[in-house]
């Protein structure tokens, strides 16, 4: 099945997959070729994809949503990125950042779109770092 | 008339401008085709996303669906996003886009209601401030420099927040589309609340949503916000470059015609000194 990987940016991939998992909101997934239509949101995680060769790629997500038919899967992230892009202490570095960041805006008692950014923010980083551990 | 020094002074420094001109057409060009390749690079993900939304939005209980679709009735506050470009030089887009937001601005008025603008880069503010000064709620400047969807995200967040704590009941966005170099469609879209396409509201087979359907339309309207602000930066900027294209390339066409003119009259100007000069030593010989 086709597997393709977009952001509002790009895309980030597109190739023939023989089995996706991905991070839904209501716990992880996997998806053979053939799976009933199916929609789902994403949680920040991993989206591993075994593509025609047996090689496992591995994505880190944040925010978004999964669109599955028989023959394609489709990642709608905000934010994606392959896993050889990230490093793992720039990765820690950001995260701890933006907990620090959201913390801050909390104890300030700053709601609305700050705050709001702050913990996509958060959520991305936390992403990426459990990417890298991976 | 002007002294032969002085059309060479002139003519020198047209040159130099028409040199300027073809420089910026160059560089428009190039622009334009990487601002173009991002339009291309982004529509994949905001298709995907509009027709999920649009058949969501079909199935979606028009009582309990989140604000966003639903909309606040009766609408009193109107917000208008207009997208105009940072720099200068690149013809009449950023006033016709300003028109046509004064034209809406003023309809709107005169139907009673509140007008709040919001503007994006330099120009749209530029354009409208001097008319509408005190409507003008936030600006964000410097924003198509270098576009990334962070930038959106952020206008987004902002947008999202003021509508949901009741500053403003309905969301319009207007920017220019890339029609061609040549034409640039100053474009009037309605963000929020979510537009249904009813042509495109047939829902096609049994999908199945996890989590339900109204879960994921809380989730996926705001994105969408910042989506379609993205789309409308990116088609913004194409517009721009292409109109810079444009107007550079006129610039330069007209800098080549004075030349040519200037040309003209300071090659007339020498051959009369020329024949002056013969008239002269002639005359002065034959009085001998």
């Amino acid at each position: 099945m086709r597997f393709e990987i977009v952001t509002p940016e790009k895309r980030i991939a597109a190739f023939e997959a023989a089995f996706v998992t991905a991070p839904g909101s209501e716990g992880d997934f996997g998806v053979l070729p053939g799976h009933a239509p199916f929609l789902s949101l994403l949680r920040p995680g991993a989206i591993v994809v075994t593509d025609a060769d047996g090689k496992e790629r591995i994505f880190c997500v944040s925010a978004g949503f999964v669109d599955v038919n028989p023959a394609s899967v489709t990642v709608l992230a905000e934010d994606a990125t392959t896993k050889e892009n990230i490093k793992l202490d720039a990765a820690q570095a950001r995260y701890d950042a933006s907990v620090k960041a959201v913390t801050d805006l909390e104890r300030r008692k700053e709601g609305g779109a700050k705050l709001a950014l702050a913990l996509k923010e958060r959520d991305r980083a936390w992403a990426q770092l459990f990417v890298a551990k991976m | 008339m002007p002294s032969l020094k002085d059309l060479r002074k002139r003519i020198s420094s047209v040159k130099s401008t028409r040199q300027i001109t073809k420089t910026m057409k160059m560089v428009a060009a190039a622009k334009m085709r990487r601002a173009r390749e991002s339009c291309e690079k982004a529509r994949p993900y905001a298709d995907s996303m509009n027709e999920v939304l649009q058949q969501l939005a079909a199935k979606a209980n028009t009582e309990s669906a989140p604000l966003l679709l639903r909309g606040r009735t009766p609408v009193k506050t109107v917000r208008l996003l207009v997208f105009g470009s940072d720099r200068g030089l690149c013809g009449g887009m950023n006033t016709h886009l300003a028109k046509k937001a004064m034209r809406r601005i003023a309809k709107l008025q005169k139907e009673g209601k509140t007008v709040q603008i919001v503007t994006l880069g330099r120009k749209a503010r530029d354009e409208l401030r001097t008319k509408y000064g005190h409507l003008i709620v936030e600006t964000y400047n410097d924003i198509t420099r270098y576009i990334n969807y962070e930038t959106a995200e952020n206008v987004a967040a902002d947008t999202v927040q003021a509508f949901l704590d009741g500053h403003c009941d309905q969301v319009v966005i207007l920017f220019n589309t890339f029609v061609s170099v040549l034409k640039q469609e100053p474009t009037e879209f309605q963000l929020v609340p979510f537009k249904q396409d009813e042509a495109k509201a047939t829902t096609s087979a049994a999908v199945e949503y996890e989590p339900d359907e109204e879960a994921i339309l809380a989730k996926l309207l705001p994105l969408n916000i910042g989506v379609q602000i993205f789309r409308a930066l990116l088609e913004s900027n194409a517009s721009e470059q292409g109109a810079r294209m444009s107007a550079m390339e006129n610039a330069t066409r007209n800098a080549g015609e004075m030349i040519d003119s200037l040309t003209l009259s300071y090659n007339r100007q020498r051959q009369a000194m020329i024949t002056k000069e013969l008239i002269e030593i002639i005359s002065g010989a034959e009085s001998v």
